[in-house]
Order: C-alpha cells, then sequence, then structure tokens
C-alpha cells in the first residue's frame, strides 16, 4: 500500500500509462522519484558558441508541492525548517550535503559561542538550546556550569579560557559550548523526522522559481536529475545568499579583509594526542615552543589549536586555520583554498609530530567536508540592519531574536523580522548569514546560534503567514512574537528561568 | 646621654616624622618633602639635575645649619638616628672596633656628588631618610618580596647598630658624613680667614691629614669613572630595559637618580610597580619596574608622577602622562590566537583605539596591530591577552 502512494505522489497518471506503453519498469521500486532517464534516450542538443551554451528548452518534474521550502540544512536551515514544520507548514527542506548542521557539523566548527549576554543571562535559547540539551542527554557537548556564567572572578575565568578561549571571553566567564559533530548529526535528523520534515539530502538547491517578483518554488540539482519543488515560502538558507542573483532581490557583497568574516577556514582534528605531555612542555619550556610556533609559521604551518573538551576525546586537538581569499562563493577560489588547506595541514602535522612533544603519535582523523565559510552575501532587505543599531539601547517593534552584544554599554542586540525579508520580492525570506546588514554588523552577528534564532523566526513566520492567508510583510508582529516566546525564544519583555 | 631637651625635640621630630609618612588625605600617596629633609639628597638631587621645588629649601636649610653646626640635624632631628640610639646600647660586639676605620661615608658622598655632576649620582639611595621613607610604604606591599625590600634598608642599619653601636652613624651614613663634609667646609673657611696665607692649607684644615686628602680625591674621580661607566651601561640596556613608571627620565640615568624611597610603587592604585630584582642588573636594582600581571596603567591615574621627590620621574599631570610612552605595544602572530580560535580581545580595551585588524597585502593575511603613533604602553591589551603566560600582544621598551 505504502508503495503505491509513493509511486502515486512522483508521477502524473499520465507519464504512468506512457511509461507503461512503453513497456519500461519506469514505475518499480521508487522509480516514481526520479527525474532522468532510466534508460537510453536520444540526447538533446545545445547550441555552443564561444562563451556561453544556449541549452535546449526542457521541462523540469516537480516532483514535491508544499506550504515551505527551505534551501540549506545549515543552522539556518534546521531553525527554518523545524520551525515552519511544527508550526503546522508542510515543510521541504534541501541539502546539498549528505548531513544537517552545515558549518556547525561538516565545517568542523564545532563551538557555539555566548549565548549569555554580559550579565550571565542567556538570550539565545528556542531551537539552539534544544540542540544542547538533546547533546547532553549523549553526553555530547561541553560548556561552563551555569552558576558560573556572567562571573569575573579571575580564578574561574582563568581555569574556563584555560579549556577554550570561547568559555571565556573579555574576562568574563559566558555559556558557549564544544559540540560533537557527528551526534549532532544524527540529532538533527531525528528532529526532522519528528517534526515531519521532508528532507532531501545530496541535493543542491540552484534557483528560486520566479514568476516576475514572487518567488513560487525551487529548482535542485541531485543525482536523481533535476527537479522543482512548488512553495508558497521559499526560505535561502543557503548561506551566502545563493538563491539571492536569480531571485531579482539585491545584494551586497564587498567584505573588508580586515573583518573577521572575510576569511574561510579549513578545520581539520588531529587525534591521539598526548595533551598532558603537550602542557607539560608547555609549562616548563614556554620560549621553546614560542620559538617553535613561529619557526612553523615560517614554513606555512599554523601554530595553535584548540581542544576537543568532549568525552572520552582528551587525545583529540583541532586546528582551524583560516585563509584569506577573493570570494568564499567562488569554485575556484574555494578549491585554492581546499588544495592550501590539506597542505598546510600537511606541514603543520609533519612538524608537530617531529618537534612538538605529545604530538609523535598523532595522527589526522577528519579534515572538514565543507570549508568554513563566515561571509558571504548580504540581502538588502526591508530592513538593513547596520553598526548603530549595535547601540541602540531600544528593542524594534519588530524583534524577533536578541544577541548577546559586544560589551556593558551595549549588553544586547535586537534583531527585526524586516532583515530577513528581501526588499521587492515576495514570498521569500532569508535566513541564514545573508540576512540584511552591514559588513560590520554581519560579521558580528552570523554565527551558527545566530543563523538558527533567525531560521527559527523565519519558519514561524512564513506558517503563520499561509495559515493566516497574509502576506509575509504583513503578519501580525505580535502574533509572531508570541508564538517564538512559547518555543523558548528570548525575546525583550521575556526572562528565561 | 642626652639631656631631657634634646630628648624631647628628637621625640618631636620623630612624631613629625611619622606625620609625614602616614598616608594622610592631604598626601595620601605618599609625601615627596620628607627625603628632602636629608642634605645628603637634596644637593645629590640639584647637582644631577633633578628636581628643584620648594621643598628643595628644607635640606639647603639644614645645609646651611650643618656648616656652622657640627652634626645638629643628627643629634636634634634625624629620626632614624633616634631609633639607632635606642638600640645602640646593646653593642654585641662588646668594644667599638671601629675607631680607626676612616670616614667611608665622606668618600662615599664625594664618590657620589661627582657623580652626580656627570647624571648619575651612585650612592644617592643610601640615605637613611630613604631607607625609612621606603619602610613605611611596607604595608602597601603585594607580596612577601616587596616587603622584605621596603623594610631592608632599616632593618640593616638597627642590626648593624645592634652589633657594633654608632658604626653606622658615625663611619658610613652619607647624611652625616655629608654634614662633616659641610662643616669641613665651614671651618676650612672661618680658619683660611684667620690663619696666615703662607702656612700649608693642607696642615690649617683641621681633621685633614694629607692621605685623608688623597682618599678624598680619589672618591672623587672615581665617582665620575663610576658615572660615566653607568651611563653607558645603561645605555646599552635601553633596547630590553625594563618598563618604567610614566614619567622616568632616560633609562641610563634613572637608576642613578631614583632613591628607591618606595613612593611610587606605594602611590600606585593598579598595584603594577615592583622592585626590581634582576631585570635592570645591579645598578637597577630594587629601582621600580612596571609588571602588567592583573592591572595596567590607568587613563585616569597620574598618581605615581605626583610623589616622586628626585625627579627619575617627572612631575606630571594627567594629560602629560598619557602622552608620556612607556613603551610600545607589539603582536607577535605565531602567538596570536586570531587566525587559531577568532580571538579578538585585544582590540576593544585599549583607551586609546590604537589597535586594529590589519590587513597585510604581501602576506595576504589580516592580524590585530599596533598604531605605534596611538599607543603609550599602558597595558590594557596586555592583560587581557589569552594565551598565558607568554602574551602575544606585550608592550616592549622602544628606544629612549
Amino acid at each position: 500500500m505504502k508503495l503505491f502512494k509513493e509511486m502515486k505522489d512522483g508521477i502524473t497518471r499520465r507519464e504512468f500509462v506512457k511509461n507503461a506503453a512503453n513497456g519500461t519498469a519506469a514505475f518499480a521500486i521508487g522509480a516514481g522519484s526520479m527525474a532522468i532517464p532510466v534508460s537510453a534516450q536520444s540526447a538533446k542538443s545545445a547550441q555552443i558558441s564561444g562563451k556561453t551554451i544556449r541549452e535546449a528548452a526542457r521541462d523540469t518534474k516537480v516532483c514535491r508541492t508544499a506550504d515551505v521550502v527551505v534551501v540549506g540544512g545549515g543552522p539556518g536551515g534546521i531553525g527554518a525548517a523545524l520551525a515552519a514544520a511544527r508550526s503546522g507548514a508542510d515543510t521541504v527542506l534541501i541539502e546539498r550535503y549528505e548531513h544537517l548542521g552545515g558549518m556547525g557539523t561538516g565545517g568542523l566548527v564545532t563551538i557555539i559561542p555566548a549565548m549569555t549576554d554580559v550579565s550571565g543571562k542567556q538570550v539565545i535559547a528556542g531551537i539552539t538550546q534544544e540542540w544542547v540539551k538533546r547533546l547532553d542527554a549523549r553526553e555530547a557537548a561541553d560548556y561552563p556550569k551555569k552558576e558560573h556564567w556572567g562571573s569575573t572572578d579571575a580564578k574561574l575565568v582563568e581555569y574556563y579560557r584555560n579549556r577554550s578561549p570561547f568559555y571565556a571571553t573579555a574576562n568574563r566567564v559566558g555559556y558557549s559550548a564544544h559540540i560533537d559533530a557527528e551526534i549532532s548529526k544524527c540529532l538533527f535528523q531525528d528532529m526532522m523526522k519528528e517534526a515531519n520534515v521532508k528532507t532531501y539530502l545530496h541535493s543542491w538547491g540552484t534557483e528560486p522559481i520566479m514568476e516576475g517578483n514572487k518567488a513560487k518554488g525551487v529548482i535542485f540539482e541531485s543525482k536523481s536529475g533535476r527537479q522543482a519543488v512548488l512553495a508558497k515560502v521559499v526560505i535561502d538558507s543557503t548561506g551566502d545568499g545563493d538563491l539571492l542573483p536569480y531571485s531579482g532581490a539585491a545584494f551586497e557583497t564587498h567584505i573588508e579583509p580586515t573583518l573577521r568574516m572575510s576569511n574561510l577556514s579549513f578545520s581539520y582534528w588531529i587525534d591521539n594526542v598526548d595533551l598532558k605531555k603537550y602542557q607539560d612542555y608547555k609549562k616548563s619550556n614556554a620560549n621553546e615552543l614560542a620559538e617553535k610556533m613561529r619557526e612553523v609559521r615560517k614554513l606555512g604551518g599554523t601554530p595553535g589549536f584548540l581542544t576537543s573538551n568532549l568525552k572520552n576525546q582528551e587525545n583529540v586537538v583541532w586546528c582551524f586555520p583560516r585563509y584569506a581569499n577573493k570570494s568564499q562563493y567562488d569554485v575556484e577560489e574555494l578549491t585554492r583554498v581546499e588544495f592550501l588547506g590539506r597542505k598546510e595541514m600537511m606541514i603543520t602535522h609533519d612538524f608537530y609530530v617531529k618537534n612538538v612533544p605529545g604530538f609523535e603519535k598523532s595522527f589526522i582523523v577528519l579534515s572538514n567536508s565543507q570549508l568554513g565559510t563566515r561571509g558571504g552575501r548580504r540581502v538588502v532587505g526591508d530592513y538593513v540592519v547596520s553598526e548603530k543599531d549595535m547601540k541602540a539601547k531600544e528593542p524594534f517593534k519588530d524583534t524577533i531574536a536578541v544577541f548577546p552584544n559586544v560589551d556593558e554599554t551595549n549588553p544586547l542586540m535586537y534583531m527585526p523580522y524586516r532583515c530577513l525579508i528581501p526588499r521587492n520580492v515576495n514570498n521569500m525570506l532569508i535566513a541564514c548569514r545573508a540576512f540584511s546588514s552591514d559588513a560590520v554588523t554581519n560579521d558580528a552577528f552570523n554565527l551558527i546560534h545566530h543563523c538558527i534564532c533567525l531560521g527559527q523566526a523565519a519558519g514561524t513566520a512564513a506558517a503563520q503567514s499561509i495559515s493566516s492567508g497574509v502576506d509575509l510583510r504583513k503578519i501580525d508582529i505580535k502574533a509572531l512574537q508570541a508564538s517564538l516566546k512559547k518555543q523558548g525564544v528570548v525575546l525583550p519583555g521575556q526572562l528565561l528561568p | 646621654m642626652m639631656n631631657r631637651g634634646r630628648l624631647y625635640v628628637r621625640l618631636g621630630c620623630f612624631l613629625l616624622a611619622a606625620l609625614f609618612l602616614l598616608p594622610f588625605p592631604f598626601w595620601v600617596h605618599s609625601s615627596r618633602i620628607f627625603v628632602q629633609a636629608s642634605s645628603f639628597i637634596t644637593i645629590g638631587i640639584i647637582l644631577a639635575g633633578g628636581t628643584i621645588w620648594v621643598g628643595s629649601a628644607l635640606g639647603l636649610a639644614f645645609a646651611a645649619i650643618a656648616i656652622v653646626r657640627k652634626r645638629w640635624f643628627c643629634r636634634y632631628v634625624c629620626p632614624v638616628g633616634l631609633l639607632l640610639d635606642t638600640v645602640s646600647g646593646v653593642k654585641l660586639s662588646g668594644r667599638i672596633w671601629w675607631k680607626s676605620v676612616p670616614p667611608i661615608g665622606k668618600y662615599i658622598v664625594l664618590l657620589t656628588a661627582a657623580g652626580a655632576i656627570l647624571g648619575y649620582p651612585l650612592f644617592l639611595w643610601m640615605d637613611p631618610l630613604a631607607f625609612l621613607n621606603n619602610a613605611f610604604s611596607a604595608y602597601k606591599a603585594t607580596d612577601v618580596l616587596s616587603v622584605i625590600v621596603s623594610l631592608s634598608g632599616i632593618v640593616v642599619l638597627l642590626l648593624v647598630t645592634l652589633a657594633s653601636g654608632d658604626f653606622w652613624c658615625a663611619r658610613i651614613c652619607p647624611l652625616g658624613a655629608t654634614q662633616d663634609l659641610l662643616e669641613n667646609v665651614g671651618s676650612f673657611c672661618r680658619n683660611f680667614r684667620k690663619t696666615n696665607r703662607t702656612e700649608s692649607r693642607v696642615k690649617a684644615a683641621p681633621g685633614n691629614t694629607f692621605a685623608a686628602t688623597r682618599r678624598m680625591f680619589i672618591a672623587v674621580v672615581a665617582g665620575l669613572g663610576f658615572s660615566l661607566l653607568a651611563r653607558k651601561i645603561g645605555q646599552a640596556r635601553s633596547d630590553n630595559a625594563p618598563l618604567r613608571p610614566p614619567g622616568a627620565i632616560k633609562e641610563r640615568e634613572f637608576t642613578g637618580l631614583c632613591l628607591r624611597c618606595g613612593n611610587c610603587i606605594r602611590s600606585c592604585p593598579s598595584k603594577i610597580i615592583h622592585p626590581d630584582t634582576g631585570q635592570s642588573g645591579v645598578l637597577g636594582f630594587l629601582s621600580p619596574v612596571l609588571r602588567y600581571n592583573s592591572d595596567y596603567c590607568r587613563k585616569e591615574c597620574n598618581a605615581c608622577t605626583t610623589v616622586c621627590p628626585s625627579g627619575a620621574l617627572h612631575r606630571l599631570n594627567l594629560e602629560q602622562k598619557n602622552k608620556y610612552v612607556i613603551g610600545k605595544a607589539s603582536v607577535d602572530t605565531s602567538l596570536c590566537l586570531w587566525g587559531v580560535s577568532e580571538c579578538h580581545a585585544c582590540l576593544r580595551p585599549c583607551p586609546y583605539e590604537a589597535i586594529k585588524v590589519q590587513w597585510n597585502e604581501e602576506a595576504y593575511e589580516s592580524f590585530p596591530g599596533v598604531d605605534p603613533a596611538k599607543c603609550n604602553g599602558c597595558g590594557a591589551c596586555e592583560i587581557v591577552c589569552p594565551t598565558g603566560d607568554l602574551k602575544a600582544i606585550k608592550v616592549r621598551k622602544k628606544d629612549d
């Protein structure tokens, strides 16, 4: 029974008859979901002329019609897909890799930084907190004790800082977590299944389907061929805003090379390190070690690493070097950095094995399957969050997320719903790093947990827009905020227990 | 045995000294005027080109008195003298063995005065009032070593006196010897007027044998020589010299003019000034150095520049103090965590906005960097750098 239902979803009756007439076994198990020919057919001709190819016109199969389609299964997409589905929308999630979690898993950026403000109050919760809680159940996360969040006690700060520089910044202990990438991949899958999100992995969302300035769905490529998903709301969670160039939306691209987010990172783990031996050596030979770090840098390697801190991973360290580049979504630059990253990884590890006590028996166990992208396009939205907003004391009327800000004078950063809406484009939301902002603000607030928050807001808004039959721009903001608060999101006026 | 009257005067002076040394609101950091009572210090400072101010009149006044009254300051005023007199009766060694010891103190004074003229008064720190001043800083010390250092001067004097009676006062104390020399000059002038011009000048100066004069001449020459040597050594150290408090004069002269009085160490609210125990060598022993261990030189404070009696630290107002360059911060990119864990700890705390991420086109990478034009070496960046004992961003002394 189930088999026929799947087949019915996948193909129309006409196709069924056509295939039957051809005598093909096209309707064999699962064949209905494929969009590529299963047997030989005459090729369609393309017109090649110098620098461009005029492809033959083609029909692209619609494989699914849904309420909300989310492109990208990273932090933004996870927030959006879960929030939309849990709010009652029929949701599709399209992810190009074979795992969910984006930078936080495949990117090996296994750190959720700063969920608390300067006083130690948690302001980022929601789906991010749910993620950490599920990791806790499997002992797959490490972070400072709750009673220490916000502490400026010098001894505590030093203790946590020695465990990880992320646990204590600016002489203050904060709630930042080291998380397990592999376990997270499993947890995200569970969460998608529980929420009934139709997920396509190994699938690259390439273009939005536009009718004028209205988004109608998304085209994606995969091993199954080129297909389309139609939806009432399209959410771009590609990180770099990959749908933007085809949507008619305006976007900014320039990133100053002095900004943190102008760098790509190439992350890798080294296993079997005798950390105690290394730390003893560092204590008693600090100057000699510093000299070695100078030398490895001269050779092109990376001086320094972080420790895993996860359970049973006392011998694992991770290296997180970063690379300047011309563009983080130019495939030639990405390839160049992959080659360079691997080369320098070898140089670094070889040097460490020979010269740094503790690394003699170590080996490279894993390198990132995604380059650590930090900055891509930024949509020009209905509101462009800028540096002056970082100094604002009052929240926006349409605040949908609160982030820890830079210092005591400006402890909180408020994000408005309007920064998710591309100007002059309808039915589309941007829920990832590409949210509408200037470069400096984007640099400060485009991290993993920030994007989850934006995604959670976007997904909830999309579902609300559909269920109330109101355009995305005109939804009831108060209702949206109430719904978010119910999901555990911290908004102005709410105190987290 | 001293008479009652003199005892009361001495007690009164001791109480006055305590008044000057205790942290009363008018001079809560520490008093500049107390050590000026020493004519040795005041004359030494003037010869060396240090601070001359209203307080100098005190030392000069006592110097004038010394010319006409032998050791009047010692007998009536010196609080250290009173202290030592109360223990000198003990005399553990029994007899006085030092009667035939030459007046070492005078040679010390001449050495110092000669050195002062060339800018390096070698033994200016060996003053009893400076020792007492330092002892009163002990309560502000941050660690056991500092307490020991503060008290060591007075303790040594007490031990010497305990063992040998008035040995220090009579033969070594440069303050006493200064008075002796001034008295010698005074009586020489008086005798010169009285005696026949044809008589040998050497014979006419009472208390001076030909050998003594020769020793004094050697002391002067030695003073000149050592002073030049000390300045040369100080110059060589300038490059990796320790950090000095704001207002400090050139390193090659600083260790000479500094009295080791402890005023600046005591005054610092951030507790970042420490007596040096090796960084600046023998010449700089116990002179004040800056260490940014847990705090830095605050923008709103200029306490240390207001309390230095000798002018080893210039007297600076707040604006001048912030313009004074303690050193320059610089980033060691092989230790810096900017590229390892996105650390940006040093960018914000700089009170002068001197630290920004800098792009290096040739190396094709970015790192935090310090604008040397804006940096005054306050250390705000150094104390937030999370790299452990070896800081990636560190303030280093720059050439004078």
